[in-house]
């Protein structure tokens, strides 16, 4: 739970993104309406509305081509307009949206990938393709139960449908996938040959590793509501107002360290000593 | 402005990285900005490895920017992060196989070769720009990573001290006497070279007793010689009266040594994986680059000693390119990144 005080100052008629938005900050944060009073650290706000003197405002913009209001810090906007929206706002972006998917997925970059597949001496080019038919692995069906696996260890994921592309993304695959499903994902354009696509990230170690990156950061900025709700806070200059309880977590949680993670108990350990026992 | 430069420490180890640490915070100044190190010890094994980064994240460096160099100081967090990397933890990444890695097959150490590439992505992710010693860094950094490095080259230690001289009778090799500078592949290189011409090679390492006692097998004596560490003043002239140097280490990042012998006027013989050493050995141009075989560099000596005024005018035209060099643009271009 973040430290964030957030103010509700938006009216009835709510397009479905915004309330998205807002469901995803209350989840996260403590948040009121404006008009039961009291401190915040920042007000959501529409464009049309007039912030009260003093306050710091944040807009949100349905329509990425909407001028931005001089009295936003910041602008919340629905992950599919937020590069469109950034390239011109001159104020920091935070996207927010969608409900959480695969929060247990890792991202594991193409050489990790490698070095797994050693590992489980798995040869052979290790394409997945993924869609409404099922998984297959270098032609290969894929087991319900090890799509996951499919989708965190294949050197390239070529989607067919929306949720394999996301579960690919959610685990930094290199995904390939056709242009509705692209948009509909946020992700980098490989032209509509899938697999001359697939063929050139396989040939290019430094084309696949860009590509994953690309994969992976277009599924946290739709689905990782933590890390933008962290993003507001930095940007708002908000500190954990207890940081000796929270602040090496928040530092880990920042890096995406898994919750069993070996420096979490060794930081927990450091830290021991300076705790007072009852 | 005030300017953190951040570095890791390795206790009792002083070598090129520190150096640059060091030239980069006296550059600032020399700029009329104040700037300061901060270093911290680091730890490579496994099981410490992210105990150095997550303190690094809980730093407060409280200046106008902040330039992060070698790993793990780029966890460093600020508003105004700039990276000039020197390198990564190469154990995690082209040295993962390498004999001194303890990062293996098993699933402990493929969850901790995972752990820190998100990790480094992330911390490196956040800076306002990242910039790389050498291109053969930049290289590493989008393979492994995915990210954008500039390479941006600085001058060597010396730099201002270093000048040319006559085309001397030896070559020369100044560097760690370690395996992956490869320094037995000069004395070997000897064995094969019938001109007149000696090798020196200068510093201190691990191999510095096999070294020696290849010197003595191959009945080198008078053809080798093996000064140890050679203090600053003796090492501008050694360069000065060489007819060439050889720096042939494996996949090296930047190189100093090359640049060090180009402000000398000098020619580099350098082999075909010597990495960022190649972003400045041209064959037949710089000096040359030769298959890495002791057979390969004693025929580059010999090209040397055949022909000086080749040998010359190779050397000059490295001094030429190095000379381009400054502090003071390397300087403008970090601060101008930051904003």
């Amino acid at each position: 739970m973040s430290d964030l005080r957030i103010g509700i100052a938006v009216h009835a008629g709510l397009s479905d993104e915004l309330h998205d938005a807002l469901v995803r900050i209350a989840e996260r944060c403590d948040v009121a309406p404006v008009s039961d009073g009291g401190r915040f650290d920042a007000v959501v706000r529409t464009a049309e509305s007039t912030p009260a003197h003093g306050e710091r405002a944040l807009v949100w913009l349905d329509d990425p081509e909407a001028p931005v209001p001089a009295w936003a810090s910041a602008v919340l906007t629905a992950p599919r307009t937020a590069d469109a929206v950034a390239a011109t706002a001159p104020v920091p972006v935070v996207p927010l949206g969608p409900a959480p998917r695969h929060p247990s997925a890792r991202p594991l970059a193409p050489f990790t990938r490698d070095r797994v597949r050693r590992a489980r001496g798995l040869t052979g080019p290790s394409v997945a393709h993924g869609g409404p038919d099922g998984w297959t692995w270098d032609g290969a069906d894929v087991p319900d139960d090890a799509v996951a696996t499919a989708a965190a260890l294949a050197s390239v994921v070529v989607a067919h449908d929306e949720p394999a592309a996301v579960l690919a993304a959610a685990w930094a695959a290199p995904v390939v996938a056709p242009a509705d499903v692209r948009a509909e994902v946020g992700l980098p354009d490989v032209g509509d040959d899938l697999e001359a696509a697939a063929e050139s990230l396989l040939a290019d170690a430094v084309a696949r590793a860009r590509h994953a990156r690309a994969c992976r950061a277009a599924y946290e900025r739709t689905y990782d509501a933590d890390g933008a709700v962290r993003t507001l806070a930095t940007v708002l200059g908000v500190r954990p107002s207890s940081p000796w309880r929270t602040g090496y977590a928040d530092a880990l949680d920042g890096l995406g360290t898994p919750a069993g993670s070996n420096v979490r108990a060794r930081a927990h350990d450091a830290l021991r000593s300076l705790r007072s026992h009852r | 402005m005030d300017v953190i430069v951040c570095g890791a420490q390795v206790p009792f180890v002083r070598g090129g990285a520190e150096l640059h640490m060091d030239n980069i915070v006296k550059a600032m100044q020399e700029a009329g900005h104040r700037a300061e190190l901060v270093h911290l010890p680091t730890a490579w094994e496994k099981d410490r490895l992210f105990d150095a980064p997550l303190a690094w994240r809980m730093l407060p460096l409280d200046a106008d920017v902040v330039i992060s160099t070698n790993f793990p100081s780029y966890y460093a967090r600020h508003p105004r992060k700039v990276v000039w990397l020197f390198h990564q933890h190469r154990g995690a990444y082209d040295a993962i196989d390498a004999p001194w890695s303890d990062l293996g097959l098993d699933d402990d150490a493929l969850e901790v070769q995972r752990q820190l590439t998100e990790w480094d992505t992330r911390a490196l992710g956040e800076a306002r720009h990242v910039f790389t010693t050498s291109h053969v860094v930049a290289d590493r950094l989008a393979r492994y990573n995915g990210l954008e490095g500039e390479a941006l080259y600085h001058p060597p230690p010396l730099a201002e001290r270093l000048h040319t001289g006559e085309m001397g009778d030896y070559v020369f090799t100044p560097t760690r006497l370690e395996t992956n500078k490869r320094p037995d592949l000069i004395v070997d290189a000897m064995s094969h070279v019938s001109s007149p011409v000696r090798a020196v090679v200068a510093g201190r390492g691990s191999m510095t007793a096999d070294l020696a006692a290849r010197v003595e097998r191959g009945g080198l004596g008078d053809r080798v010689s093996l000064p140890g560490f050679v203090p600053d003043d003796d090492l501008v002239e050694q360069y000065a009266g060489a007819l060439g140097v050889i720096y042939a280490p494996f996949d090296e990042d930047y190189g100093y040594v090359t640049l060090q012998a180009f402000l000398a006027g000098k020619p580099v013989i350098t082999s075909h994986d010597a990495g960022g050493v190649l972003e400045w050995v041209e064959d037949g141009v710089t000096g040359y680059v030769t298959d890495g075989t002791p057979e390969g560099v004693a025929d580059a000596v010999e090209r040397l000693a055949a022909d000086r005024e080749n040998a010359r005018a190779m050397g000059e035209e490295g001094r030429r390119r190095a000379s381009e060099l400054s502090w003071p643009a390397v300087v403008e271009r970090l601060l101008s990144a930051s904003a």
